[in-house]
């Protein structure tokens, strides 16, 4: 029998599932009227009076990538059984309150010590800054950011309204730099080295079957593919709102973009950087990334991305690029050996560490030592400048 | 027919599907959409579409795809030579070009190739579009008139329009993501490995004559092995691969030779780290658990 849901007043058929329809759209998954007119008309054809049934088939409409069929089924009871969900239900609320206030510099910063209070997490991020910005003065390791001129200002100092313009440009830049590579696929071309069999002889019908004009076709070039994943830890906190506004760049300028965030675990949130509001974009990503715990476990990361999602995301036509500092508190043979993994797909990997324009630096984390031999390119990110230069690097690899 | 019909007939056909599984064929074939199936090779997503149409006893169409196909080699095709011909059999005639033309790109000029040949069967056909992520993202905007409208628009002629609404089964074994346009269209599912009591039905389905002490051995080690760290987990066909191996060996229990039981882990094991990974003493463990 099922439990009694939520909608109470509403009881009829359609407006339950017009509600979980919604539920559905709330909770991340890409739904539209049509999965609801699908739902009534593939709902006529069970029966009504088994919840297991109402599950496979709504499961059946409603999901359509591996990610979604492995959400369903507790979106599935937290609405038709009023289970599993509530607890997340009222840290969305809190959530959404809090994001009305909510400041740019706070945004990759989730609370800590568990508190929503929006103020003092931007306090205490500032704080966080300052000590970073001290210690860092204090041992007069950052060359980069003592320049006056801007283009030379560590990215960490760079929080203007200026900045997104700045990135996206070179986002731009770097997007063209990636080559292209040649597809299989024959296309006509004017200027193509092969000659188009079909074409020529399909026009020369009209002439009588004399092949009068010659057709001809070439292999295009296809644009390479661009996977980021970005290291969010507390290493990383004062530059991961300015990458993370870098990779939002990259997922608009091309749509096919890939974008991973992870800390000691990973998670993957292309779907929420293909919003058009950077600032929105950008807050939902926090909310989800607020269960994250301290700390960064690289080569776990690593793996979890090669066991889920670099068969589906990375083939010889990927750049993947890694940008972090490299300081890990896992294991780093880990890396060196998910770094080959993922070198055996045929990609090219591109590692970004902000600490490589500090004066004097040497990769000396034990995860950069490791990770180095698989690297196609281990490049400085700590400046505009920095991003910019990029597209030379790029195109030579 | 209801799903519970189509489980226990693709059950009498050695086709042992989740409840999951059937209820997604049972919705996709009363919908008229498409059933999207993805999940890892060798996990009998393809042998489905084979079931399917031995249970409505209907043709199964199969395009396997690989990059590069394009639409003169899965819609249609026009036969060019057969055209040139025509054309010199009616030069001296005096018939306008018009009427040439008209009698050229008529039907009998034209190569049906897989999809096109799908909707114009009388009695709908299962069609298998196998490993579609292989295919190029162009592919699968040829696909979606098809598979939305069932319909063919050929420039020449006209536009086609199904005879009958083929069974579409669209295979992927998640090597890109396909585009969002396609899964819309489509009643979808996951296919996991099977859990280990569906993985010994399969098991004594396929190979009734295996002994049950011998078939729970062979499930409970695949089962183990999957939970190893491997590159390439095993699938129900290298179980049933492997079960033919032991079996032909002449093995009654896993137990009893360790040298020939971890020699014929090559049926399971297909890259050099898996093998690497799963030593003899690992097999010895995994044999005794």
């Amino acid at each position: 029998m099922l439990k009694p849901t939520k909608f109470l007043i509403r009881s009829s058929k359609t407006s339950r599932l017009l509600d979980f329809n919604h539920h559905m759209f709330a909770h991340g998954f890409n739904t539209s009227f049509d999965q609801a007119t699908q739902s009534l008309e593939g709902l006529q054809h069970i029966d009504l009076s088994k919840i297991q049934e109402w599950k496979n088939a709504l499961k059946s409409i409603y999901c359509y990538n591996f990610e979604t069929f492995e959400k369903f089924d507790e979106l599935f009871d937290s609405f038709w059984t009023n289970e599993g969900r509530k607890k997340t239900n009222v840290q969305r609320q809190n959530n959404n309150k809090n994001n009305k206030t909510i400041n740019t510099r706070s945004i990759l910063a989730p609370p800590e010590q568990g508190t929503l209070d929006n103020d003092s997490t931007n306090k205490s991020m500032t704080n966080n800054e300052n000590d970073m910005e001290v210690s860092s003065n204090a041992v007069s390791k950052i060359t980069a950011s003592f320049i006056e001129n801007k283009k030379k200002t560590d990215l960490k100092e760079l929080i203007d309204t200026d900045l997104q313009k700045r990135i996206h440009s070179a986002v731009l830049k770097i997007a063209k730099s990636i080559k292209h590579k040649r597809s299989r696929r024959l296309l006509a071309d004017r200027k193509g080295a092969k000659l188009d069999l079909r074409k020529i002889v399909s026009k020369s019908l009209a002439y009588e079957g004399y092949p009068i004009k010659l057709y001809k076709k070439s292999k295009p070039k296809k644009p390479m593919r661009i996977v980021s994943i970005l290291d969010i830890s507390g290493s990383m906190k004062v530059y991961s709102q300015i990458f993370l506004t870098f990779v939002k760049g990259l997922v608009g300028v091309d749509q096919s973009s890939d974008v991973y965030l992870f800390h000691t675990r990973l998670m993957r949130v292309t779907e929420y950087l293909k919003e058009n509001d950077t600032l929105n974009a950008v807050n939902r990503i926090s909310l989800l990334t607020e269960g994250f715990s301290g700390g960064t476990k690289i080569g776990k990361s690593l793996k979890e991305f090669n066991n889920i999602y670099s068969k589906n995301n990375v083939n010889g036509r990927t750049v993947v690029i890694i940008i972090s500092d490299g300081y890990d508190t896992g294991n780093p043979k880990i890396v060196s050996q998910e770094l080959e993994k993922l070198k055996k797909r045929n990609c090219k990997i591109i590692w970004l560490n902000p600490l490589l324009g500090w004066e004097n630096y040497e990769p000396v984390a034990s995860s950069m030592k490791e990770a180095s031999p698989y690297l196609d390119l281990f490049a400085p990110c700590s400046t505009i400048e920095d991003l910019e230069n990029l597209e030379k690097e790029l195109c030579v690899i | 027919m209801q799903w519970q019909d189509i489980k226990k007939c693709l059950y009498n056909l050695d086709y042992i599907a989740s409840d999951e599984l059937a209820m997604s064929i049972h919705i996709a074939k009363n919908l008229g959409r498409p059933l999207l199936l993805e999940g890892e090779a060798g996990i009998g997503k393809t042998a489905l579409a084979i079931a399917l149409s031995e249970l409505y006893e209907t043709n199964l169409i199969r395009l396997q795809c690989y990059e590069g196909l394009d639409s003169a080699s899965t819609i249609y095709e026009w036969n060019y030579q057969k055209q040139l011909l025509a054309i010199r059999s009616n030069e001296n005639k005096s018939n306008d070009k018009i009427n040439i033309d008209n009698f050229i790109f008529s039907r009998d000029f034209l190569l049906e190739r897989p999809l096109l040949k799908a909707i114009t069967q009388k009695k709908a056909p299962v069609l298998l579009i196998d490993e579609i992520d292989r295919a190029d993202e162009e592919f699968e905007a040829y696909l979606l008139e098809i598979l939305s409208e069932y319909q063919v628009s050929i420039p020449e002629f006209g536009t086609i329009k199904a005879v009958s609404k083929p069974i579409v089964i669209i295979t992927s074994n998640s090597t890109r993501d396909l585009s969002d346009a396609l899964r819309r269209r489509c009643i979808y599912n996951y296919v996991y490995y099977p859990k280990k009591e569906l993985e010994l039905q399969i098991l004594q389905k396929k190979m009734p004559n295996i002994e049950t002490e011998l078939a729970r051995q062979i499930v409970s080690f695949v089962q183990n092995l999957r939970i190893e760290d491997l590159e390439k987990k095993p699938g129900i066909a290298e179980t049933l691969d492997w079960a033919a191996a032991i079996s032909g060996l002449g093995l009654k229990d896993l137990s009893e030779n360790h040298k020939i039981l971890h020699s014929t882990l090559v049926c399971l094991l297909k890259t050099e780290s898996d093998k690497a990974t799963v030593s003899l003493e690992t097999s010895q463990k995994l044999a005794k658990v």
